[in-house]
């Protein structure tokens, strides 16, 4: 059954649109979920429920446009919220622009060709912020335009331009700590108000 | 998000992605973690779901189960799954003891994670094995009568039904195994399958037993076995049903197993239970079914409340009494998944749908004549709209058909779909085909549409049944809404070209015959806006206002806002707080008050209470109640001066779960209100579970839904006029079970869409 056939079902009140549509979707939204938690559990619990809400509001579904952007926008959104549930260490945007404004201006995104393995990334990513951590899985996991992230994220596209500057930096600094420092490379300039 | 999803082309992307894989593998069927959600049963305590199962179109949870119970069943599910195995082992032993039985193969699982070891759970639960086959999976024999006897006449007596609980029907059997029945299973001849003709039947074991029931049924005279189906698992010819895990919670203290019966033959048959310490015997007359009559035997219409005699698969089967419905008008309904039409000028109900079809979207036209009905293909998925009279002659079809509406003016259907959008005649002498798209919605003075999309992306316009249309305004545009005097279209757009703020949605009108489009409205940023009905007059607009679009806070209600327009100066005035349904909102018949219900919160058993508000006073007034109880799902009587509405108790207990919820239902009772919100009484305490009433045209009847909560539900016509100043009570049952098959009605938070269920022509 394709989607749009699913999605008439599921208007109708026949489950297994529902069905069809769980079986498309979940794991890449799970996955989606789990990189922004970085919970497992809590990423499956978030699309069951997102599933649920689908169920629920389907009627409002415009059926004319893509179900997945649609779908994408409340896993991605409800993961930030999880997230910053159990956040100890939110920073809030204002004060992070405001202490990048003060840091040093570094190269653009060279040093990630220099990424060697994923736990290091991995690490690196659970000390960003929720909302960090979506920008750069709307980016560089779901490969999203910045305007599609701004869709994803229900913000403005200069928001984005923020998160993922601010994300890449300190991505960059993170990395650089957890690596025994490299004699020959200089460290990069730390935030302000960082998460460490 | 399809899958499956290309490699990322960055570094950081591949990281990302393969760390995503090694997190959440893709090995297992994540449905049946979504469903269980769905069904408000933790995982390891369903079983696995069947595409039979998945055609329930509402299904209940409670949302304290999820939320509560949820995180520590995770962490338990190992142990669930242990125990399960355990008991299997346990069965398996006692059936090996017996000389003539085989164990099915139980497979070797290692759970490996949550999902994983949710489905461990759900496959193990309850397990129906086989006995004389060495696989879990027996075909039948091919010996299947090419047409099905009837049930024979002379069986050996059959047990009277006994009454055992008010949740479901009466029942055959024994302690501590009951067969929902009247002792005769009758088949539906017409669908064969590889295990015979089958049968819905629901198993119950009595509250005070724990432990493992095993079934098998074999023909009286050739042993020819009967086919067992519990929960979606293969058709077993023995049924292992275990009391720690019941198949569907309704009728608790009870525990009970939905399944199927098949029979390769019509005959006479007994059912073997055993247990531990016990066993017993039933017999059961099985055959065809008996067709479904359009001529039912007439009854006389009781004076006072009247139950619906058992059928023949009693708390399942349909249950039609034509007679109660006399002089009613046109009542179409859905039951077991199939749609029905009963004519109360004639006594005869007809089924419309064929087998392998579903509907969940009909309704009848203006003049009652024709109904419109989306029919759904289980097997191909393919959606079509057929019309047809209620006994189903003179049926037409649109293919790819998926939404519609029929025209306040003249007997035309607009229906939209794959194909675009299709205006036709209720008879189908004209039938036309547009490109247009989007939402639309029928002139209330004349036979125009206005549709969203006249081309395919943009563009406001104008369609008639004679193919004219024209463009009013070039823009992308919501779902239009007409005002009552038919002159101006309200519609919703997002474009900033008339300034606010980005992403801001804007109220616009415009005239019926085009010109000038007039801003009356703009959200700020990101707020979503969704128009609910014009005034009356035509001057102003009720619409909802959505924080930055949020599905979430939707869902929790929002605030109705009333707008008079064309005055730069005015602004929204807020009637009322929350409503969480737009069909909370009644309007009395002269369109200058409506009844709403309000108060925050997606629950209906919390923060509930009726608004009577004066639109041209703007003026509420809210309807008195007692502490610890709700007022739901209003509606205005014909003449005006009364509201009838639902009023249950509240708070529901959580933790009691569906019993508890099941309890609430019951205290949902008939109301009365008349229209100055100052005589407020209760029309029958005994008439309860009461769902949505709804007035008939003359203000006489109220047809109402009642259910306790589990699928033991049905629709009930109240007399409720008055006589020399008393008002007179009485109820009598139409036509149940309502949804499909074993379906409970409830949504997830305890709503259910009526639209989808029933359609009345008064």
């Amino acid at each position: 059954m394709d989607e749009s056939a699913a999605i008439a079902q599921l208007k109708q009140g026949d489950i297994s649109g529902l069905e069809t549509l769980v079986r498309q979707h979940y794991f890449q939204a799970v996955r989606t979920a789990y990189l922004i938690t970085h919970n497992v559990a809590q990423a499956e619990d978030v699309v069951q429920t997102a599933f649920l809400r689908v169920y629920e509001r389907i009627q409002q579904f415009d059926s004319l446009r893509p179900f997945a952007s649609w779908f994408s926008r409340i896993v991605v959104n409800d993961a930030i919220k999880a997230a910053t549930r159990q956040s100890l260490h939110e920073v809030g945007l204002a004060d992070e622009i405001q202490a990048e404004m003060s840091s040093d201006e570094l190269e653009p995104q060279t040093w990630l060709e220099q990424l060697e393995t994923r736990q290091e990334v991995w690490q690196a990513l659970s000390q960003l912020s929720p909302m960090q951590r979506a920008a750069i899985v709307c980016r560089y996991y779901l490969e999203l335009s910045e305007a599609e992230t701004a869709e994803r994220l229900e913000c403005a596209p200069g928001t984005v331009k923020a998160h993922l500057h601010i994300a890449r930096r300190r991505l960059r600094v993170l990395l650089y700590d957890l690596q025994p420092a490299p004699a020959t490379h200089p460290k990069p300039g730390k935030l302000n108000g960082g998460v460490r | 998000m399809n899958e499956p999803k290309p490699q990322p082309r960055t570094p950081l992307g591949r990281i990302l992605d393969e760390q995503a894989r090694l997190g959440v593998p893709d090995n297992f069927d994540p449905w049946p973690l979504v469903f269980n959600r769905l069904q408000g049963v933790n995982s390891d305590s369903k079983v696995e779901q069947s595409s039979a199962l998945t055609q329930i179109p509402t299904v209940a949870a409670r949302p304290a189960k999820i939320k509560v119970w949820r995180r520590p069943i995770l962490v338990g599910l190992g142990i669930a799954a242990l125990l399960a195995i355990f008991l299997v082992a346990i069965s398996a032993l006692l059936l090996t003891n017996r000389p003539d039985n085989k164990v099915a193969n139980i497979p070797t699982i290692t759970p490996t994670s949550q999902a994983a070891l949710a489905q461990t759970a759900q496959i193990l639960t309850p397990v129906a094995s086989s006995t004389g086959a060495s696989s879990s999976s027996p075909v039948a024999t091919s010996n299947i009568e090419a047409t099905l006897g009837p049930i024979p006449p002379n069986c050996p007596p059959t047990p009277q039904p006994q009454e055992l609980s008010s949740i479901f029907g009466p029942g055959v059997g024994s302690y501590p195994l009951w067969l929902i029945s009247d002792g005769r299973v009758g088949l539906n001849g017409d669908k064969q399958t590889q295990y015979g003709y089958l049968q819905k039947a629901l198993w119950e074991v009595e509250p005070s037993f724990t432990g493992t029931v095993t079934v098998r049924g074999t023909n009286l005279s050739d042993g020819t076995p009967l086919y067992f189906q519990a929960g979606g698992a293969t058709p077993t010819m023995t049924m292992l049903l275990d009391t720690n895990n019941p198949g569907t919670p309704t009728g608790a203290p009870w525990k009970g197993w939905p399944s199927y019966i098949y029979a390769t033959k019509a005959g006479c048959y007994v059912i073997e239970a055993q247990w531990t310490g016990g066993s017993s015997k039933l017999n059961l007359e099985v055959g065809a079914e008996p067709t479904t009559p359009t001529t039912p035997v007439a009854t006389s219409i009781p004076p006072t409340i009247v139950a619906p005699s058992p059928s023949v698969i009693g708390g399942v089967g349909l249950n039609v009494q034509p007679n109660s419905f006399t002089g009613q008008g046109k009542l179409a309904f859905v039951s077991q998944g199939q749609l029905y039409a009963l004519d109360g000028a004639t006594n005869q109900y007809h089924q419309l749908t064929k087998t392998g079809e579903t509907s969940g979207q009909f309704a009848w036209s203006g003049n009652g004549q024709w109904l419109a009905y989306v029919i759904s293909d289980t097997q191909t998925s393919r959606i079509s709209l057929r019309i047809s009279h209620s006994d189903g002659s003179n049926s037409n079809q649109i293919p790819g058909c998926s939404e519609f509406a029929w025209s306040h003016v003249g007997q035309w259907l607009a229906c939209s779909g794959q194909g675009g959008l299709w205006l036709s005649a209720a008879d189908s002498s004209s039938l036309r085909q547009f490109t247009a798209s989007g939402g639309f919605a029928w002139s209330p003075v004349m036979a125009e549409l206005a549709v969203a999309h006249l081309t395919k992306d943009n563009g406001l316009g104008i369609l008639t049944p004679d193919g004219k249309t024209r463009l009013l305004v070039n823009v992308n545009t919501g779902a239009p809404l007409w005002s009552p005097d038919g002159k101006t279209i309200a519609y919703t757009t997002n474009l900033t070209a008339s300034g606010g703020p980005a992403n801001a949605e804007h109220i616009f009108t415009i005239g019926e015959a085009g010109g000038e489009a007039k801003q009356q409205f703009v959200t700020n940023s990101k707020d979503s806006l969704q128009l609910l009905d014009w005034w009356p007059n035509s001057k102003g607009l009720l619409f909802q206002l959505d924080p930055q679009g949020s599905a979430s806070i939707a869902a929790d209600g929002l605030a109705v806002q009333s707008l008079e327009l064309n005055k730069p100066a005015a602004t929204p005035q807020t009637l009322v707080q929350n409503l969480v349904h737009p069909s909370w909102l009644s309007w009395s018949p002269d369109g200058n008050k409506f009844v709403a219900v309000e108060g925050s919160g997606r629950e209906l058993w919390r923060n509930k209470w009726l608004l009577i508000c004066d639109l041209l006073a703007n003026d509420c007034k809210k309807v008195p109640q007692a502490a610890n109880t709700v007022s739901l799902e209003p509606a205005w009587s014909p003449d005006g001066t009364q509201i009838a509405f639902v009023r249950a108790d509240a708070p529901i207990n959580y933790a009691g779960g569906d019993a508890a919820f099941a309890a609430w239902s019951n205290t949902r009772a008939l109301w009365i209100v008349d229209a100055y919100a100052s005589n407020v009484h209760l029309v029958a305490s005994q008439f309860s579970g009461v769902q949505t009433p709804i007035w008939s045209h003359d203000g006489k009847h109220l047809l109402c839904g009642r259910t306790n909560g589990g699928y033991n539900n049905g629709l009930w016509l109240a007399d409720v006029g008055a006589d020399d100043g008393k008002q007179n009570f009485a109820a009598r049952f139409v036509a149940g079970p309502l949804g499909a098959n074993q379906n409970n009605l409830f949504g997830f938070y305890g709503y259910i869409n009526w639209v989808g269920l029933l359609s009345w022509y008064s």
